[in-house]
């Protein structure tokens, strides 16, 4: 018995030996994913500072301020870079790891829903880059007015536009967020659809912790965020539907 | 309100029961005044800024420039609130004076009101110093060492910092003659114990300067003479107060 029971202890042990090594590949390899789309980037960062130029009102240019500023900004713009490629390479690691625990259906649904997210990563991303950003920057370099002329130094302004473009592609992920949580319980459509006052100031507060420190941009953020919230009621009603039918 | 403020300035103590909760909608409400007098202040300010603006370029005797995308809005939108807490300022102290005063004996009450108009004025004081005579001296000072070679453009954002750290710490270090007084009059330090500190007291005039300036000599040196004078002048008036006691 005493045999017996050593045995299956040992075999515990193997086990978690194994999810140990393999937490490590995973991370290897994720860091491996990151590192080599970093490298990709900083390819392109060149070109991607000069559209970043182009967003700029016609005539402005980029300045630098400290020696190092221009090649930090790129260092900067290829870990940002490598960073969004990677991620659903990332994600697909955290997936291979605990599929074992998951059942069929829920696997195929995580399988879809990866770059699904990183569709909708893409869209909120280019939404403010496209859309948002040149607005924003047509309103803050005209304010300065004669006295005060713009004269863009590149690292605050790769800034700018990375707390502009990244913050939005994350919030873009809202209608998935929603459908899992109503899925799972947590939330209920009607409710949130009752309680959207409160929605309405969390947005707001939201918008001004992601966005630069402006009520410009906070009130650019705010908007789609408030369509995105409708947006997600609306799927989460259809969720919750589609399951009481099926139920 | 009217009887009670009556009761209040009779020489005997009376001791207005409020409850927690009435001294909590009081804070309420006053807090309210406050903010709403802030808010008034910041729309009015709003519209001083540009004055203040071209004054200021006309001062660097060049226009500004802005480095990051947001910072000509958001410098000034910090000018017009600055500008707002001043313009509100009045009724902020009142709206603190009308709530602290219930709670305070007659006698400290009294105290107050002898020391908080010196204060509110030495600070007024203060900051008309530095803005009349640091800050035109200090700018120069600094602009003086542009030559052909080394040309100034100067940011907004940090112009403002400049402008406020030689304006606003000399109305704190103004109150320094309160100070003195009020040790005396506690019986912290006698009059004839500060003029043994007097080496003390210089060199730490020094030191305070260096801590509350700009790090450069000539406007630390700015703060530590007005210091240095503001002691004379209150041992000077402290000793002829006792000599006339005396006799």
């Amino acid at each position: 018995m005493s045999a017996d029971s050593s045995t299956e202890t040992a075999v515990e042990f193997q086990d978690l030996v194994q999810r140990l090594a393999e937490v490590r590949t995973r991370i290897l390899r994720s860091l491996g994913f990151f590192a080599a789309a970093s490298v990709l980037a900083y390819a392109f960062s060149q070109r991607m500072l000069d559209d970043m130029q182009r967003r700029l009102p016609a005539g402005s240019e980029l300045v630098f301020l400290a020696p190092s500023e221009a090649f930090f900004a790129r260092i900067k713009l290829a870990l940002a870079g490598g960073l969004v490629l990677a991620f659903p390479f990332l994600l697909y690691q955290v997936l291979g790891f605990v599929s074992p625990y998951l059942n069929r259906r829920d696997r195929r649904v995580a399988l879809v829903l990866i770059p699904l997210s990183f569709v909708l990563f893409l869209l909120g991303a280019g939404f403010s880059y496209f859309v948002m950003l040149p607005f924003a920057l047509g309103f803050l370099l005209g304010f300065g007015g004669p006295l005060m002329e713009p004269m863009l130094s590149v690292s605050p302004y790769v800034n700018f536009i990375l707390l502009m473009v990244l913050p939005l592609g994350l919030i873009f992920q809202l209608p998935i967020v929603m459908v899992f949580l109503t899925r799972i319980g947590i939330v209920d459509p009607v409710h949130l659809a009752r309680n959207r006052k409160y929605a309405v100031f969390a947005i707001f507060v939201i918008a001004a912790v992601l966005t630069p420190a402006d009520v410009f941009s906070q009130l650019l953020m705010a908007g789609p965020l408030l369509v995105l919230y409708e947006l997600s009621l609306l799927v989460g009603r259809l969720a919750r539907r589609r399951q009481s039918s099926s139920d | 309100m009217a009887e009670r403020e009556q009761l209040d300035s009779s020489s005997e103590y009376v001791l207005v029961e409020m409850t927690t909760e009435e001294h909590l909608a009081e804070l309420r409400s006053r807090l309210l005044v406050s903010l709403a007098a802030l808010t008034v202040g910041t729309v009015i300010g709003w519209f001083l800024v540009p004055g203040m603006l071209r004054r200021f370029a006309a001062d660097t005797a060049r226009p500004f420039i802005f480095v990051a995308p947001a910072e000509a809005f958001t410098t000034y939108l910090k000018m017009a609130v600055l500008l707002g807490a001043g313009l509100a300022s009045p009724v902020i102290v009142l709206e603190a004076w009308r709530f602290v005063l219930p709670a305070l004996f007659p006698h400290e009450r009294r105290l107050l009101g002898r020391y908080l108009p010196g204060s509110l004025a030495l600070f007024a004081a203060g900051v008309a110093f530095g803005y009349w005579g640091v800050y035109p001296v200090a700018l120069r000072f600094f602009l003086g060492f542009g030559t052909e070679s080394v040309q100034p453009a100067i940011a907004v954002g940090r112009f403002l910092s400049f402008f406020i750290s030689v304006t606003v710490p000399f109305g704190l270090v103004f109150q320094f003659p309160l100070v003195l007084s009020i040790l005396v009059r506690m019986g912290m330090v006698t009059v004839g114990g500060l003029v043994r500190l007097r080496k003390m007291i210089y060199f730490l005039s020094f030191v305070v300067g260096a801590i509350l300036t700009p790090p450069d000599a000539v406007s630390q040196v700015m703060m530590a003479l007005p210091l240095i004078v503001l002691y004379e002048i209150t041992l000077w008036s402290m000793r002829k107060g006792e000599r006339n006691r005396v006799g």
